[in-house]
């Protein structure tokens, strides 16, 4: 009598095998993208991280919406900052309020002045 | 294929393993081998934690996760917690943890006689006091100006530090050294937009972006976040956006996209024109946005009654198709396409380069503004899925200080390398033309130079002559933590730090909204010998030279003054420490014409130019500082436009284009130092621990040179080897070669080859130096032949 390997690499073995791996990778790869909120929601992944792929660090309306144990609809960014006590340092009508018409530009000068010079200024930059 | 065993064979194999597995457990049952194979009583007893700090291998300085186990750092992952990178980790973060343990480091101070001397170890107190010292002679005889600092790529509070240093010691010449990386992007994005700062990309609803050069899936200013963005734009949710990328070369980024279109070397802006002569020809630019909140697109009367050309008529006059395919060698239909689909497609952005030389042919500013103008055509500045302005945090401010009467005549000394002067009005720094400026002893003889995070003998064309210049300065001082190209003609080595041992911050760039990540030390003590960090060792040269300098840098080190600038922010310092990162993780979209968007969003940065509101086609403040500076600007100046690339070679002689990429295994100044980087530093062609030198297929048949052979490239400055790999990917009268070998070390690494080696071959010296007119960027168009060696 023999045993045929092959038959147990086939119908035994190997789906042991497989079943070894899916567990190791579920096992080390916790799942981070939740695509049942976006449909649930009707929101696309971004609206609520800051990854616009989804997953990862939720951004503030992403926080809220947890915040508020996850609600038919996400919150907007105002009510986010307010659920979770974010106090605005301005009226958000700053980012959005526009004159209906635009205001004339200044006509170039080309009067000759002493200026202040670029230098110093572009040295000045914010960031890294 | 079947094994059989049969039933004899079962039983011999099965009682042979079963006596082995007796064997063994007699084996572990020995008292001297158990007791080696029982856990040691150090693992044991392992303390293990997990540590935030930045990775600071390339600019995006992503926040990382460092396992200690036992105070030793072994494994690095990234901080889930930093928006940029959120928990991701690339190939040289990964690496990082080999710069911490580098045998090339140096271990503690260094110092000399004269430059033919060997070093010689001292202490950091004697180092310290020989710093200041020096610089303190140099302050009382009223040669404070005559210091000059040239730094590298800084983060957080770092670049406001060295200014800070230099402002209160009296010497103008604090010279950042990015000019032929970040530069032209950021000074095209301050001319035309009035922000000084690179801008960022809001890939979340942007449905088209064409990539001008610079591959920027493998080098940008926040490469995580760029790798994740074009990935969303590609997945389809809820709409596939389209990547095309225009680059003479097939990068990274050219294979990921949609579309590759293969372009002559230094053309871009060209490109850029062809389209907007496309977008503006067909009205399918954005009306009502370049009416309201632009100026100079249409011909317009200044104050005087004098007719000024603007951007329309410019672009219908001098760049037709016809005349921007004989310049860029791409067809006027394949230009045309991609103009319709790019306006067409809205929110679409026009992305210039960050790196990789991309630009730095003696055109790089008026390209990088043509690429630039694009999104104001079709009206995507600050529109969502469009180009966005990145926002800081509010820090608390330094305390105020009163430069001295030294101080104030040192700021009143024209810079060292000519920036702001007629020579360069509207330069950053003139960090290509210093050499020379420095050799010629113009506008005066320079006698001290300070090197933070910066190797110009090895990162500037002509480096040879820098190190000429560098050998003409009485002292210099480098903060270096190896023996590099420029620290090895310095008088004084004091070593630095990395991110994983001495306090530092980083701004979360890339992303828009605010934020800050902070390091900190995370092994104690250094595995290193007694390195510092930059700012620690400026805070520390500033109480010793006393004074006025003392009282601009009252901390007493660099933790204490991001201690300072934080408390009493939005930002806790606990908080900080703790995560590693802080950030506010919510951008607002400005509408045009809305107070932030004529405070933040257009023109926050001006000087000259009014603040009203207007992308300038016409960039008003390039106007007036050429005009303050004497230089009478034209129309065509101030606008975007085309210049051929500055070329002195032979064509005929030196018949290819040198084209310098960057690659995403490149670890900028460590290059050399990370095995594990050198081993996959070609993950495309397979070449490890060397340079490779790409030819287009077609070329090197003409040649006769095949794959793999060694080859020379020369050029009019030099030669140097490399092994030549051919491919289809190229614009056929272009050869590339990365940037970042040619790195000497000192180390075997378990090579084949000596310890004291250079690892491949630096392009860039084969570079003639070279400045662009008034901006001062690097201008470096190099014709090359190539050869069997």
């Amino acid at each position: 009598m023999s045993l045929r390997i092959t038959y147990h690499v086939s119908r035994v073995v190997f789906p042991i095998l497989l079943a070894g791996v899916i567990l190791i990778i579920f096992a080390v790869c916790p799942a981070r993208a939740m695509p049942e909120y976006a449909a649930s929601t009707g929101e696309p992944c971004a609206t609520c991280h800051v990854s616009p792929a989804g997953g990862g660090l939720r951004n503030v309306r992403g926080q809220a919406w947890v915040a508020s144990d996850k609600p038919a609809t996400v919150p907007s960014t105002t009510e986010a900052l307010k659920i979770l006590g974010i106090a605005l340092p301005a009226d958000m009508s700053i980012y959005t309020v526009a004159p209906a018409v635009a205001p004339t530009p200044a006509p170039l000068s080309l009067q000759l002045e002493k200026r202040k010079p670029l230098f110093s200024a572009l040295q000045n930059y914010a960031g890294n | 294929m079947s094994l059989k065993i049969t039933r004899r064979q079962f039983l011999k194999y099965s009682t042979g393993a079963l006596a082995l597995a007796g064997i063994g457990w007699r084996i572990a049952d020995d008292p001297a081998v158990s007791s080696a194979l029982r856990p040691s009583s150090s693992v044991a007893t392992a303390t293990e934690k997990f540590v935030p700090t930045v990775c600071t291998m390339c600019p995006s300085s992503c926040g990382l996760s460092v396992r200690v186990v036992n105070g030793q750092a072994v494994k690095v992952e990234g901080n889930a917690l930093h928006p940029v990178n959120q928990g991701v980790c690339c190939p040289k973060g990964q690496a990082s943890l080999e710069v911490l343990y580098s045998p090339e480091r140096i271990q503690q101070p260094m110092t000399r006689a004269s430059r033919a001397d060997a070093w010689k170890n001292i202490s950091w107190d004697d180092a310290l006091a020989l710093a200041a010292t020096k610089l303190g002679d140099l302050r009382a005889r009223g040669d404070a100006h005559t210091l000059a600092l040239l730094y590298g790529e800084t983060r957080g509070q770092m670049r406001a530090l060295i200014q800070r240093f230099l402002a209160a010691y009296g010497s103008p010449n604090a010279i950042d050294t990015s000019d032929r990386d970040t530069q032209a992007t950021r000074l095209a994005m301050f001319l035309t937009q009035g922000i000084n700062d690179v801008p960022v990309y809001q890939f979340d609803g942007m449905r088209y972006l064409i990539s001008f050069g610079g591959s920027f899936v493998e080098s940008n200013q926040a490469l995580l976040t760029a790798l994740s963005g074009v990935g969303f734009l590609r997945r389809g949710t809820p709409q596939r956006g389209k990547f095309v990328v225009i680059d003479p070369r097939l990068s990274v980024s050219a294979a990921k996209a949609d579309e590759w279109i293969p372009i002559r070397p230094g053309t871009l802006g060209a490109f850029a024109l062809g389209m907007a002569y496309v977008i503006i020809k067909s009205n399918l630019y954005d009306v009502a946005f370049v009416r309201d909140f632009t100026f100079g697109f249409d011909d317009f009367t200044d104050a005087d009654g004098v007719t000024h050309r603007g951007f329309k008529n410019l672009v219908l006059e001098e760049y037709t198709l016809d005349r921007v395919e004989a310049i860029t060698g791409v067809p006027s239909g394949t230009i045309a396409r991609l103009a319709g689909e790019f306006a067409a497609s809205r929110p679409a952005v026009a992305m210039p380069p960050t790196g990789g030389a991309a630009l730095a042919s003696g055109n790089a500013l008026a390209s990088a503004m043509a690429i630039h103008a694009l999104n104001a055509l079709v009206g995507s500045i600050d529109a969502p899925g469009g180009v966005i302005v990145q926002r800081y945090p509010q820090l608390v401010e330094l305390p105020g200080f009163t430069p001295d009467a030294i101080a104030q005549k040192g700021a009143a000394v024209e810079r060292v390398d000519a920036a702001g002067t007629r020579d360069y009005p509207l330069a950053l720094s003139a960090y290509s033309a210093l050499a020379e400026r420095i050799l010629s002893q113009q506008p005066y003889p320079l006698n001290a130079l300070v090197l933070c995070n910066a190797n110009p003998v090895f990162e500037t064309a002509e480096g040879d002559r820098f190190a000429q210049a560098l050998d003409r300065v009485p002292f210099v001082v480098a903060f270096s933590s190896t023996l590099d190209e420029s620290a090895a003609h310095a008088d004084l080595i004091l070593p630095a730090s990395t991110s994983f041992e001495a306090w530092g911050d980083a701004y979360v760039q890339g992303t828009g909204f605010p934020g800050l990540a902070l390091s900190q030390p995370v092994v104690a003590p250094a595995p290193a010998g007694d390195p510092r960090g930059a700012g620690d060792i400026l805070l520390a040269l500033a109480q010793r030279l006393g004074g006025s300098v003392a009282a601009a840098l009252p901390f007493t080190n660099y933790q204490a003054l991001l201690k300072y600038r934080v408390t009493g922010s939005a930002i806790n310092w606990d908080d900080l420490v703790k995560n590693g990162a802080w950030s506010q993780m919510v951008y607002f979209n400005a509408t045009p014409g809305s107070h932030v968007w004529n405070t933040e969003v257009i023109g926050r940065d001006r000087v000259n130019a009014p603040r009203d509101g207007r992308f300038d086609f016409f960039s008003r403040e390039m106007f007036y500082a050429l005009q303050n500076a004497g230089a009478a600007p034209t129309d065509r100046d101030c606008l975007p436009h085309f210049d051929l690339p500055i070329e002195t070679a032979n064509t005929t002689e030196f018949p290819f284009l040198l084209v310098t990429p960057e690659t995403m295994t490149q670890p900028r100044g460590w290059n050399g130092i990370v095995p594990t980087l050198e081993e996959v530093y070609g993950l495309q062609n397979g070449v490890r621990w060397d340079s490779w030198v790409e030819l287009n297929r077609r070329a090197a048949a003409s040649l006769g040179i095949a794959d793999g052979d060694l080859v020379w490239v020369e050029s009019p400055r030099g030669r140097v080897k490399a092994r030549a790999k051919l491919t289809e990917g190229l614009w056929a009268n272009a050869v590339a070669m990365p940037l970042g070998p040619g790195h000497h070390t000192r180390i075997a690494w378990g090579r084949a080859a000596a310890r004291d080696a250079t690892i491949g071959a630096n392009p860039l010296t084969l570079c003639a130096g070279g400045t662009e007119k008034w901006s001062g960027l690097a201008a470096l168009t190099t014709r090359v032949k190539v050869y069997k060696a």
